[in-house]
Parts: structure tokens; C-alpha cells; sequence
């Protein structure tokens, strides 16, 4: 049953990738690769683990002629060391395979849509997931663009990923520009398990434009099942002075939480939440960018406050620094928080960078008789060894409520060819 | 004849016209580029780019049109490295959670920071997690080690009903999903919120729609709580 729909998507994609290109000529084949150890305490055991992990993505192009046809894939195998074989919470012995995504693509000309074949990840206004399955997109033929999904839904475990037979993931959304400035769009998701609807959702997205300057924006998703607003987003952008790159938003946001409808907890009275949102994204020049944002939660009585500011800076004097921090306050239901994060990199040249950053956050939950500090310091490099072949090592000390000092880190080494 | 087909002609004359002209900017050639090296250009054009300090909440709403432009950049590993933890090409500052590369939005000490993230913004764990990956740590979590507010310690172990009543309830309104994160079989509420057993306290909202779950799961929900 766990994987009828890998066997499914392999089988597929191969007899594809085989059939498909009848004058087939040499294919570009690009990919990307990654080994990776990773070192680490499991807080569950208390003890020190380690992963041997190995990435692969690849693309391929030019398969046919008219270059209409290519493939891409991404994923990953890992052994765990020093595991307890709690497979439930990530811990196995096992080498364990994992795929994001592998598909194989028909795209038609002018850039009028594609066909996928087999596992990709799917968004529509209603929703999103992984499938092992099709996707049709039809764009640029007229003002709307239409675009259909269906297949196996994909659900990432733990440690590997899983198909069954009878939970599925369909949907299609249609939308364009019908004017000046103008988008609009419509979508519908629905998903199986054990053949039983457990979830049918509609979305509506409209954006306006107008004078170039101003864009007013409504998002909703409508849960059909419990015929209720599930999410609803409305929001203003405005840029007042383009030559100063400053956008304002205004948004408001409404989410009422429903559940599957195979779980007990789908029956279950809730309550809205909603909030209100003001923004400043400023790019002041090159160098500078700051950006703050005050957030207004509301939870059917208690209420929440949130700011958060944040400034990125390229220096220009110090060619190939680049340096970040934020801070983040919290104040209200269901805790408060205060925390702050600043990093820097600094590259030499195209070969070699150096990386290194501090988090801090005091934190007290509404639950907490007391509160707690965390702290967190890491630093890291790259350097390219050859043209095709990248370096990287990363290590973080960790402060915090369990551990009085906790390091893990990754090393690993890249190559793409 | 004519005069029905003209009026249908124009439209879509128009609106084959608008696809063209309010084409956007096709942004494959700079797909390389790093955001500052955006901002550069961007800030000639007049249009601000939009991957600004919001873009994590922002771009829900603009990665699932069916217009969206993502692709000129990016493949699908952007999508599944932030919300299924991938690590090919991962920045020097992200954090791993045990395989898994985590999400800048995963602060420090996220074990006890992670409640006030999940009960803040309903639904922001499910775009990434499945129920699941709740159960998997809280089901071997100590009994008797909670701290909420609706779960007192007693000498038998946690209660909820006889020192609080109220508060559970609220509690459960507001986060029903951190309810399931330790009860997936709804075991807790059981007792006193099923039709067959107990109190019987009817636990569905004013307006509830009982006839689409039951048409739609053949009274595989509803059979927990009823007979059929």
C-alpha cells in the first residue's frame, strides 16, 4: 500500500521518459548533489546522533527535438546513526529514501502550458500538496489561464514518504487579466481518504491596479464541507512614491479552522481568528533595506499585539559584506516574546564565504509561571574547491531551557555537473 | 447573425489584447541574481520587488495563481526545502531539525517556543505538517507534565473539568488542533462529548452541517459519537 504510488510514479516516468522522444538527440543533463553529515543531540534521548545524508536534483533537457519534452527530480537518501528506531519521530537505522519531486514535463510552445507527469508539488487558491499524478496548465492563449490536477496525495512522514490507494488530491484553477491592472481567480481542491471526501475547498482571488501605484488584493478560501469561511485575506499595497521604493500594506485576515472531515475533531465547535496587519518595506538604496510590521491578533476575547522590524544592509564600502537583523516583540495571548536576530556574511571573491549569526528571544507562554531566555550562536563557510565542487560546514551552540549547551552541525560537500 | 457574433469578437479581441499588453516582466534572465542585485534594477523601474520582510506570509497567495511567475527563478526544491525540510543548497543560516533543514520561522529553542507559534496563527503548522507530525512527540510526552492552564495537576494526574470547566472549552475553540496534537483519537473528549456515553454534551457549533461529512465519509465520522 505505502508505495503503489512511488512504483506508480517510477514506472510512469520511466516508460515516459522512454516513449516520449521519438528523434530523441543527446540530452542536456544538469544536476546537483549534496553529502551531508549531520551531528546533533535528540532531545527525546538525550543523546548525541548522527545522519549521513545524500541529495540529488537533476534536470534534463533536450530529450526531443523541438525541445518540448524534459524531466526533473529532486531528492534525498539518509542513514541514521546512533538511532533509537523510533521511525515515528524520525529515528531509523534504516537508509531511507525520500522524493520531492519527479516529473516529467511536455511543455507547449510559445510557453502556452505544460503537461507534468508524476510527483510535484501543487498550490491553487484552494490549497496545496504533493501528487504523484498529472498536472495540465493551458496559459497565454487568451486572458485566462486554466491549470488541473490529480493524482496520489503525497504525505512526507517522518523519514520517508507515503502513497495510498483510495487518498487522492485533485483540483483546477482558471484565472486572468481581464483589464488594465486587473487579476482574478478561481479554484477548487478536493482530497480523498479511503475514497471518502475529506476535504472540498473553493477559492476566489481578486487583485486591482490601479494608477500604477496602489493594489487592492481579496483572497478567500470557502470550505465546502462545513460551508464556512475557512481563510479570508484582504489587503491594500500601496507605493506613494516610486522613486523611493517605500510600499505600505494594509491587510486584514480571517481564519476559521476545519479539519478533515474523517477525523472526530471535524465536528468540533471553533472559533475565528482574526487580525490586522500594517507594513512598511522600505529599500532605501542598494545598501538598505528596513522593513517594520505591527499586527493587531484577535482570538474571540483574548488579544495579541505583534511588531517586528528588520534592516538588511550590502555594504558598499566593504565589498561582498552583507548583514542582517530583526527584532520581534510579542505581547498577549498566547504568550509574550521578545526576540532578536542579527547575521552577517561576507563573500572573498566567488570562492570562499564566511557566515555567522546570534538569535536571542526571552519568551514567557500564558501557561508559564516563569520566563525563559534562549540563546543561539552559529557560524559557518562555503569555499569552492573547484569549479563544480563546493565545501560547506556549519556549527550552532544552542542556550535554551533543556540543554545548557547544546552544539550540533552540518558538514557537506557539493558538486554540480 | 453578425450582430450577436461582433459584440463576442470584440471581447475577446480585448481581451486577447489585455493578456498581451499587461504581460509582466519575464524575469528568467535574472534568475541568478541575489535580492540586493533586484533591488538595483528594481529601484529604476518604480516597481518595488515583493519579496520584502512579509514575503513569508505573503507568498501563499501569489505562488498558488495560476499566473504566478514563480518559475522564471525558481523549481519546486524552493517550495519543498522550506515546507518539507529539503537541504540541497540550503543557507549557511538555517538550522536543522534532525534530517530536516528547519524554516527561518523556527526561533531558537523551538520545543518551547513552538506553542506560542502554533496557538498564535491557526492553520500556519498544517501548510508544512501533517497531524501526524504533532502525535509523533506529544503521544510520548509525560502524562501529568502539561502546563496549560486548562489541564491542572491533581493527585490522579490532569484534570481539566473539575478545577476549570470553562477553560477548556475556550482553549479547545481557539486550538483545536493542539487538542489533537495529544488526543488524535479525540480519547479526552470522548467521554463527555459523545452521544452514545457520559454527559453527552453536544460539542458541534450553532450552525453545524452534519449532513455533508455524513454524505461525504458514508457515517464513518459520525459513527464514532452515533448510531446509524
Amino acid at each position: 500500500m505505502a508505495t503503489f504510488g512511488s512504483r506508480l510514479l517510477l514506472t510512469g516516468s520511466l516508460l515516459l521518459l522512454t516513449l516520449a522522444p521519438a528523434g530523441a538527440l543527446a540530452a542536456d543533463i544538469k544536476a546537483q548533489s549534496s553529502t551531508q553529515y549531520l551531528w546533533y543531540n535528540d532531545p527525546f534521548q538525550d543523546r548525541n546522533q548522527g545522519d549521513l545524508l545524500q541529495y540529488v536534483k537533476f534536470s534534463a533537457t533536450k530529450i526531443d527535438a523541438a525541445n518540448r519534452f524534459s524531466t526533473v527530480g529532486y531528492g534525498r537518501v539518509s542513514q541514521q546513526f546512533d538511532s533509537s528506531n523510533e521511525a515515528a519521530r524520525g529515528d531509523s537505522d534504516d537508509v531511507l529514501g525520500r522524493i520531492y519531486f519527479l516529473y516529467l514535463n511536455y511543455a507547449f510552445s510559445e510557453d502556452r502550458g505544460d503537461i507534468r507527469l508524476g510527483r510535484q508539488f501543487v498550490a491553487v487558491g484552494a490549497g496545496s500538496g504533493t501528487i504523484d499524478g498529472a498536472r495540465v496548465d493551458v496559459r497565454n492563449y487568451g486572458p485566462v489561464a486554466i491549470s488541473v490536477f490529480g493524482g496520489y496525495n503525497v504525505v512526507f512522514a517522518e523519514t520517508t514518504d507515503r502513497t495510498e490507494t483510495g487518498n487522492y488530491l485533485t483540483g483546477a484553477s482558471a484565472g486572468g487579466s481581464f483589464f488594465k491592472g486587473n487579476n482574478v481567480e478561481v479554484s477548487y481542491l478536493r482530497k480523498y481518504d479511503e475514497s471518502d471526501v475529506v476535504r472540498e475547498t473553493a477559492g476566489l482571488h481578486v487583485d486591482q491596479t490601479v494608477l500604477e501605484k496602489i493594489k487592492g488584493y481579496a483572497d478567500l478560501r470557502y470550505d465546502i464541507v462545513h460551508e464556512a469561511y475557512g481563510e479570508f485575506l484582504a489587503g491594500i499595497h500601496a507605493v506613494p512614491f516610486s522613486e523611493r521604493m517605500l510600499t505600505l500594506t494594509a491587510e486584514y485576515y480571517s481564519s476559521y479552522p476545519t479539519f478533515d472531515a474523517d477525523t472526530v475533531y471535524t465536528v468540533f465547535a471553533v472559533t475565528r481568528y482574526q487580525e490586522a496587519l500594517g507594513r512598511v518595506d522600505w529599500i532605501v538604496n542598494p545598501e538598505w533595506t528596513l522593513y517594520g510590521s505591527y499586527t493587531r491578533a484577535d482570538y474571540d476575547g483574548p488579544t495579541a499585539n505583534v511588531g517586528t522590524f528588520g534592516v538588511r544592509n550590502r555594504s558598499k564600502s566593504v565589498k561582498g559584506l552583507t548583514v542582517n537583523a530583526s527584532l520581534d516583540i510579542r505581547r498577549g495571548y498566547p504568550g509574550d516574546l521578545t526576540g532578536c536576530r542579527a547575521s552577517a556574511d561576507y563573500a572573498f571573491g566567488k570562492k570562499a564565504l564566511l557566515a555567522a549569526g546570534a538569535a536571542y528571544d526571552s519568551f514567557q507562554r500564558d501557561s508559564m509561571q516563569d520566563g525563559f531566555n534562549a540563546k543561539k550562536f552559529w557560524a559557518g563557510g562555503s569555499y569552492a574547491v573547484r569549479k563544480d565542487m563546493v565545501v560547506k560546514v556549519r556549527v550552532e551552540d544552542a542556550v535554551d531551557r533543556l540543554s545548557s549547551n547544546e552544539i550540533q552541525g552540518r558538514a557537506s560537500v557539493d558538486f554540480s555537473f | 447573425m453578425m450582430k450577436t457574433v461582433r459584440p463576442i469578437l470584440a471581447l475577446l479581441a480585448v481581451l486577447l489584447t489585455a493578456a498581451v499588453v499587461f504581460a509582466r516582466e519575464d524575469h528568467r534572465a535574472y534568475r541568478e541574481l541575489t535580492l540586493p542585485e533586484c533591488a538595483e534594477c528594481h529601484i529604476g523601474s518604480g516597481v518595488p520587488p515583493n519579496h520584502g520582510g512579509g514575503w513569508q506570509k505573503e507568498h501563499r497567495v501569489l505562488a498558488a495563481s495560476p499566473n504566478r511567475n514563480c518559475y522564471h527563478c525558481h523549481d519546486q526544491a524552493t517550495c519543498q526545502n522550506c515546507h518539507k525540510g529539503g537541504g540541497l543548497g540550503a543557507p549557511l543560516s538555517r538550522s536543522e531539525w534532525k534530517r530536516d533543514i528547519a524554516p527561518e520561522n523556527h526561533r531558537t529553542d523551538w520545543i518551547s517556543i513552538h506553542p506560542i507559534q502554533a496557538q498564535s496563527t491557526p492553520q500556519q503548522c498544517s501548510r508544512c505538517h501533517e497531524p501526524t507530525f504533532c502525535q509523533n512527540c506529544h503521544s510520548v510526552q509525560k502524562k501529568n507534565s502539561m502546563t496549560i492552564y486548562s489541564h491542572q495537576k491533581t493527585a490522579t494526574g490532569q484534570s481539566y473539568i473539575t478545577t476549570n470547566p470553562g477553560a477548556h472549552a475556550a482553549e479547545a475553540r481557539r486550538n483545536l488542533a493542539s487538542c489533537q496534537s495529544c488526543h488524535p483519537d479525540a480519547d479526552a473528549c470522548l467521554p463527555c462529548h459523545s452521544a452514545r456515553t457520559g454527559l453527552k454534551i453536544n460539542p458541534h457549533p450553532t450552525s453545524f452541517k452534519g449532513g455533508n461529512i455524513q454524505s461525504r465519509t458514508g457515517n464513518r465520522t459520525c459513527n464514532v459519537c452515533h448510531d446509524f
